[in-house]
């Protein structure tokens, strides 16, 4: 029964619709760290729903611009290009997904919960000396695959959610004993079919499994960004829970006490900034 | 800071006090906002203005002010933390959080 649904539930992924090419583009570019302001406007133009949202964003009050910008160019300069890359390929992702509208999951409590994870990824990866983009986009899709599970096996989520109060274990468990799947796997499935870089795949499959052979350095990373921004309390759920974290990537991180804080404080400084930004892209 | 205040003449009036009153000059204006914390400077200021006395939060009672926020901390994180201790990493975050929590408390 399990391994049928597990089957199922990869074959509807995918079914899913793919990513806009742009998007795909754009992500391509994430590992380049002086992207031209020129070619990404192109990408960006390239799709009209992207190159939309681009200019919604740089309009949004919080950039606080006197005139409208009605160029992509423009507003390439206002968001730079870091932000571009990161913010407008997460709009894209995002407006694949609900944001409210299941009686047994807590959306603003998922999406809090995630881009607090993007933000102390980001930090970590400032400290660490890696792509601190990369980290944003991974942290903040991290649990993607919660989202997909909530699509497609939509009543027996509700069994889920009622095995995780009852033996007040985490949602991996609760899924793992309903379902026989969790969103780890639905999401790096998902994450394959949209061709994310293979470094996001394989994060994305392992942020619970970091020992993981294979699992990699940004696996690692997400790993702790996720229990911080848990420890961090950021997605205001009432019973939240802090994810045992593995001792081999606490070391592998190996951050003193001065790192760790500026990491707590970048995280929670640009926390309220982000939620703003992010969640009022969306389509509505 | 809504506890108990002492009236003080300001001589007896130390660094480290916080004002539980504002200060105002003769035209009500606001020189010093109620809490703001006494420091040399604020002290110096209080002596050119000429003022006589001065509402002060009782010590006793900041300090319990603060122990209450340091409790409300540590429940908070238990229950974060509750069900992950037992890993020794779990543990290093968690002091990690209350010491970056405790430095940020009043």
């Amino acid at each position: 029964m399990n391994a049928a649904l597990a089957q199922e539930i990869v074959k509807r992924i995918r079914s899913l619709p793919a990513l806009p090419v742009a998007v795909g583009e754009l992500l391509n570019t994430l590992e380049q760290e002086d992207i031209n302001v020129r070619i990404l406007a192109d990408k960006v133009a390239l799709d009209q729903a992207l190159a939309a949202k681009t200019l919604h964003l740089a309009n949004s009050s919080f950039y606080g611009m006197q005139h409208r910008v009605s160029t992509i160019q423009q507003a390439i300069a206002i968001l730079g290009t870091a932000n571009v890359r990161t913010l407008v390929t997460a709009a894209a992702v995002l407006d694949h997904f609900p944001q409210s509208g299941h009686a047994h999951f807590n959306f603003p409590a998922f999406w809090r919960h995630s881009i607090g994870t993007g933000l102390s990824a980001q930090a970590l990866a400032r400290q660490l000396h890696v792509n601190p983009e990369s980290a944003f986009l991974a942290g903040l899709l991290h649990d993607i695959g919660r989202l997909v599970l909530i699509k497609h096996v939509d009543q027996r989520y509700a069994e889920v959610s009622a095995h995780q109060a009852e033996f007040d274990c985490y949602p991996i468990e609760a899924e793992q004993a309903v379902l026989g799947f969790d969103h780890a796997e639905a999401g790096a499935a998902l994450a394959e079919h949209w061709q994310f870089p293979l470094r996001m795949q394989t994060a994305i499959r392992h942020h619970h499994t970091p020992d993981a052979p294979g699992a990699g350095a940004l696996a690692t990373l997400v790993h702790v960004a996720d229990c911080i921004a848990h420890a961090l309390d950021l997605s205001g759920a009432e019973r939240d829970l802090v994810p045992p974290l593995s001792g081999q990537a606490w070391e592998a991180v190996n951050l003193d006490q001065a790192a760790l804080t500026a990491v707590f404080r970048e995280t929670e400084t640009q926390f309220d900034e982000a939620c703003k930004v992010l969640l009022s892209s969306r389509t509505p | 800071m809504s506890g108990a205040t002492r009236l003080l003449d300001l001589p007896e009036v130390r660094a480290g006090m916080t004002l539980a009153e504002d200060i105002l000059d003769t035209d009500g204006a606001i020189l010093l906002a109620r809490g703001t914390p006494i420091d040399d400077a604020a002290l110096l200021s209080l002596q050119y203005w000429n003022i006589g006395k001065v509402t002060v939060a009782d010590a006793e009672d900041a300090a319990a002010g603060s122990s209450a926020e340091t409790q409300q901390i540590e429940a908070r994180l238990d229950l974060l933390f509750r069900r992950c201790r037992s890993h020794a990493a779990s543990e290093a975050l968690l002091q990690s959080v209350r010491s970056y929590r405790q430095e940020d408390a009043p």
